[in-house]
């Protein structure tokens, strides 16, 4: 059977690919924000995670809008980068587990989530922002990646994606083949890309945020998206997706790692937390 | 088609605070964020940026989306429903950067914006009793 490992939430933006390629770890506004991904990677590691089910949001990279899903899934073999205006990334190859990725989006669909399934997909940075900071390349794992809609309103609720959070969770400890995996919840934390507040970040909410995160997710649960937008800006509402890493975990969690940084654009979060129960 | 209206680019509303990327935003915006979506590939930019005027009269824009392009406004862009997911890649071809189009929408030099959003040089976390940072 599988094991299910623990879950990993990262913020996603831009500047974490910037910050890859070029390699800015020695550069002391930089340096913060690659130790903060260093305890990610061992958790990997040291866990042994064989497949990685990467919840995140396109960004007009691999969907436009005269076909935008809500919920879509990757049953590939193999992803390409996507060429978010400089050429595709210098990356390793993401592979996907077919046959897992398969058993997913059909125990998904069997549980009332109505994905739209995919077997070509250009990953981009709301992916592979992050992934390079929290795995070596060649890729260790394989990809599920799992794109939400939180980019054109309506996106879905908190209360949803706690939901698919939970079935995921079942779905994984059902799967019959013995490999280790873990859920990536990305997006946020308080950033503002859209009107007169471009720029805007709210830090001491963030930090309250990942307080609440942690030890009162439930209290939350029935919150409007546009409670986040409010408190976090509007591009805070991809804050949705942490929700989906939380609802595969305990009610009580231990936590692993946590790491909040104030990017230029964008309060950039992490955490790593294993079951507690 | 779309329920806005706008008969000229000054008809478009910039009221202060955010804007919520709607199924409206995205309908009327769909020829522009078409455009803007084109310029990803690196062919694309180059004709654009070599005659833009001719690069929108060959995809097909109204003359209302070419005044709107002209006029470099990405605030009122923005609120007439371009994504800010791709409105970079024309700003681009403008010799404009992220910052750039984004302190443009705050009325602000982006030399400005980026001396007063400078990363904090060290990670803000509770156990290290840092909750107030470096600011």
């Amino acid at each position: 059977m599988a094991n299910f490992v623990g879950g990993i939430c990262t913020s996603h933006n831009g500047a974490l690919m910037h910050g890859w390629d070029k390699q800015l770890r020695d550069d002391p506004i930089w340096t913060p924000l690659f130790e903060g991904y260093d305890p990610v990677r061992k958790w990997i590691k040291d866990k042994k995670v064989d497949v990685l089910f990467f919840v995140f949001n396109d960004h007009i990279s691999n969907f436009f809008f005269d076909c935008y899903p809500t919920f879509a899934i990757g049953i590939a073999n193999e992803y390409e980068h996507a060429d978010e205006g400089s050429g595709p990334r210098d990356l390793a190859i993401p592979y996907g587990d077919v046959p897992f990725s398969r058993y997913m989006a059909d125990y998904l669909i069997r549980h009332e989530f109505d994905l739209t399934v995919c077997q070509e997909m250009k990953l981009d940075h709301g992916m592979m922002g992050p992934a390079p900071f929290m795995l070596d390349q060649p890729w260790p794992v394989k990809f599920v990646p799992f794109c939400v809609n939180v980019i054109q309103h309506p996106i879905p609720s908190v209360k949803r994606c706690w939901k698919l959070g939970q079935s995921v969770r079942k779905a994984i400890e059902e799967y019959p083949e013995d490999i280790n995996v873990a859920i990536v919840g990305t997006g946020g934390l308080s950033h503002e890309l859209q009107g007169t507040e471009f720029g805007r970040i709210e830090l001491d909410w963030d930090n309250e945020f990942m307080d609440k995160f942690e030890y009162d997710p439930v209290s939350m649960l029935d919150w409007d998206v546009k409670e986040f937008m409010d408190r976090g800006g509007a591009e805070s509402a991809e804050t949705v997706m942490w929700f989906a890493m939380r609802g595969a975990m305990t009610k009580k969690v231990k936590r692993i790692h946590r790491n909040l940084y104030r990017g230029m654009l964008t309060g950039m979060g992490i955490l790593v937390f294993e079951d507690d129960e | 088609m779309t329920d806005r209206h706008y008969k000229k680019v000054s008809d478009i509303k910039t009221p202060p605070g955010p804007v919520t990327f709607t199924m409206e935003h995205s309908q009327n915006g769909y020829r522009m964020n078409a455009i803007c979506y084109s310029l990803k590939q690196e062919k694309n930019r180059v004709k654009f940026k070599k005659d833009y005027e001719k690069y929108m009269a060959d995809f097909g824009l109204s003359e209302f989306e070419k005044e709107l392009v002209r006029s470099r406004d990405w605030l009122k862009m923005i609120h007439y429903g371009v994504s800010p997911y791709v409105i970079g890649k024309m700003a681009q071809c403008f010799g404009l950067s992220f910052i750039d189009w984004g302190s443009y929408m705050r009325g602000e030099a982006p030399q400005e914006f980026i001396d007063r959003n400078v990363p904090l040089l060290k990670n803000y976390n509770p156990e290290d009793n840092d909750k107030k940072g470096e600011e």
